[in-house]
């Protein structure tokens, strides 16, 4: 089952998902001042042997919808689907037997492996919570699976560089053969050669296992990489979707556009035309009225202002919220 | 200074002794520590003029034997402050790890509490639970071990709160940890080495608190012998018999410096960053 159709059930299946965080407290109310809407109403599929790319800037909402996604955060509202079953609103129970489909990667190699486990229970940890056995078998399968050597299970994480650590992390998520795991800045945190290495290493599983990939990154040459498909997020909603080689070769959406043209081309020769975007993100505290991009977009109409641009279809499979395309 | 080795080699070596002597004190003690002796009242040590090896620390006040009212005094004091010690620790260590895991009103409540409860003068609170229980043995672990639960509350939530905020509690939980489970596999290994450094001194403390309150006539009863009873009431005699308080004293001493050797090697070895291991 490597590299499905697209057009098959789709994996995971996320509807109009909202994650609004209180943010303050006020005295005599059970109402908090305001509330921080960081993932504000998206649609997204992911599907079986295809990684999809989250893409945007630091602050756009994508490691909360990654949480959402493998259930780390509750939901405000909305639907997740996992091959067409609703579990965004499953028991704690059910959603303990859920948890083995789902895995996450996170950013931090060092921080995400309790110093004070040996590697190979830190491995086995998935395994014991769901009460599986033969644990020690698996995790030196699983270290094979990732290039490191069974030996290394009874050494502690300090012992090991950036990049080795992080393949302990992905060996950690696979042991319980999932069907789909969120990489939230899996290589961000790692030397350019690593990685390198690192995502080849997701490669070759995906290809191997067949599972589909959530992969969030701010770096868009590793994304253009890895991704099968394309979502780009601005301040808790997506504003360009579509196959890699749509959206990031033919950019339809002017903030995606602005993300493409930042690439620091491999022969710095010539001059580059990029439309200006300036300012910071606005706060998803207050989300401006109609556009969201429309603060620090360089073709921003009154009708940006005023009302907000839906998804809609642009090419075969890109979709991108802007009027003007 | 010294490697954890040789903390921990002397360290055991000083707790087993003072262990070994509480336990076999029966068979240890050349006389029995209630017996008086009217007539060989505050006779010296062996090494003062006129000692002999009969009474090696010489007698007290009413004649008894020094030497055996250590001994037999090492059962009561270790075992005041080692169980005390483990009362307020399990207590503080939980309510810490509950108020800082859970937090909300729960949390702030057991906080407030543990801070109202530091404000509060111990030796009132020993006079409080005395006066109305009566003085006796356990009496005295419950006072001592719940006097200083707070001590453990606050190190452990203060750690507790900037632990659960750590990457690999948020892993742990993706792969479906829940509660308990975090908390012991993931939060106390952390806690352990401060917990054991903590309680080392506490140990310390304890024994010297429970000598305190048997000087106020709060803690174990007389004639009963606690290390605190013996210094009490050598003190009495300071000048004419100093050799009742030293003894007391350098045995305390010695006990203290034993067990802070141990949690100080203890807690360099837990630590798997530091150095090379085995």
């Amino acid at each position: 089952m490597h590299r499905s159709d697209p057009n098959d059930v789709p994996l995971m299946t996320v509807h109009a998902l909202k994650k609004h965080f209180p943010v303050g407290r006020q005295l005599f109310s059970k109402e908090p001042k305001a509330w921080l809407r960081a993932v504000d109403g998206v649609d997204l599929q992911i599907h079986r042997g295809r990684t999809l790319g989250l893409v945007g800037e630091s602050g756009c909402g994508k490691s909360t919808l990654g949480r959402l996604l493998i259930r780390l955060l509750e939901p405000t509202s909305g639907a997740i689907k996992l091959d067409g079953e609703e579990i965004s609103n499953v028991s704690a129970r059910k959603l303990m037997g859920l948890r083995k489909r789902f895995q996450m990667v996170f950013q931090d190699p060092m921080g995400s492996l309790d110093p004070r486990m040996k590697i190979g229970e830190s491995v086995a940890e998935p395994m014991y919570l769901n009460g599986i056995g033969n644990r020690r078998e698996k995790v030196a399968e699983m270290l094979e699976a990732v290039s490191l050597s069974p030996e290394i299970a009874n050494r502690f994480p300090h012992e090991f560089s950036g990049g080795q650590r992080q393949r302990i992390c992905i060996a950690r998520a696979l042991t319980l053969e999932p069907d789909l795991i969120v990489a939230d800045e899996p290589v961000a945190a790692l030397d350019v050669s690593v990685q390198a290495q690192i995502v080849n290493l997701f490669q070759d599983i995906q290809q191997k296992m067949g599972l589909g990939y959530v992969f969030i990154s701010h770096d868009l040459g590793v994304v253009r990489h890895i991704a099968d498909d394309v979502a780009v997020m601005y301040l808790g909603k997506i504003v360009e979707q579509g196959s890699v080689k749509e959206v990031l070769d033919a950019p339809a959406h002017p903030y995606t556009r602005a993300l493409v043209s930042a690439i620091l081309p491999p022969r710095p020769t010539g001059v580059r035309f990029r439309p200006p975007v300036s300012g910071d993100l606005p706060s998803p505290i207050n989300i401006p009225k109609g556009c969201r991009f429309a603060s620090r977009c360089p073709m921003a109409k009154d009708l940006c202002r005023e009302e907000e641009p839906v998804l809609r279809r642009v090419a075969n499979g890109q979709h991108a919220a802007c009027h003007f395309t | 200074m010294f490697g954890s080795q040789f903390k921990i080699v002397i360290g055991t070596f000083v707790v087993a002794f003072f262990a070994f002597v509480a336990i076999f004190a029966p068979l240890l003690a050349p006389f029995n520590p209630l017996s008086q002796d009217l007539f060989n009242r505050l006779a010296p040590p062996v090494w003062a003029e006129r000692g002999s090896w009969t009474h090696a620390l010489g007698t007290d006040n009413y004649g008894r034997d020094v030497l055996s009212r250590l001994i037999y005094g090492a059962r009561v004091s270790i075992l005041v402050g080692v169980t005390s010690m483990l009362l307020s620790c399990t207590l503080g260590s939980l309510c810490g790890v509950i108020a800082a895991y859970r937090g909300g009103r729960l949390g702030s409540f057991i906080m407030r509490f543990s801070d109202a409860h530091l404000a509060f003068p111990e030796i009132l609170l020993a006079i409080l639970i005395v006066a109305t229980l009566g003085g006796s043995l356990l009496n005295i672990v419950l006072v001592l071990g719940i006097s200083s639960w707070m001590v453990y509350a606050r190190v452990v939530y203060g750690l507790t709160l900037s632990l659960k905020e750590r990457p690999f509690i948020e892993a742990a939980r993706a792969q479906g940890a829940a509660g308990w489970y975090i908390i012991r596999r993931h939060i106390l290994p952390h806690l352990l080495p401060m917990i054991i450094v903590i309680s080392t001194l506490q140990v310390a403390q304890m024994i010297l608190t429970e000598t305190a309150l048997s000087f106020l006539g709060l803690g174990v009863p007389p004639p009963t012998p606690s290390w605190g009873n013996v210094l009490a009431e050598g003190r009495d005699r300071l000048f004419v018999a100093p050799w009742i308080a030293n003894s007391a004293g350098i045995a305390i001493i010695l006990v203290v410096w034993g067990i802070n050797l141990l949690g100080n090697g203890l807690r360099e070895r837990l630590d798997p960053r530091a150095g090379a291991r085995g």
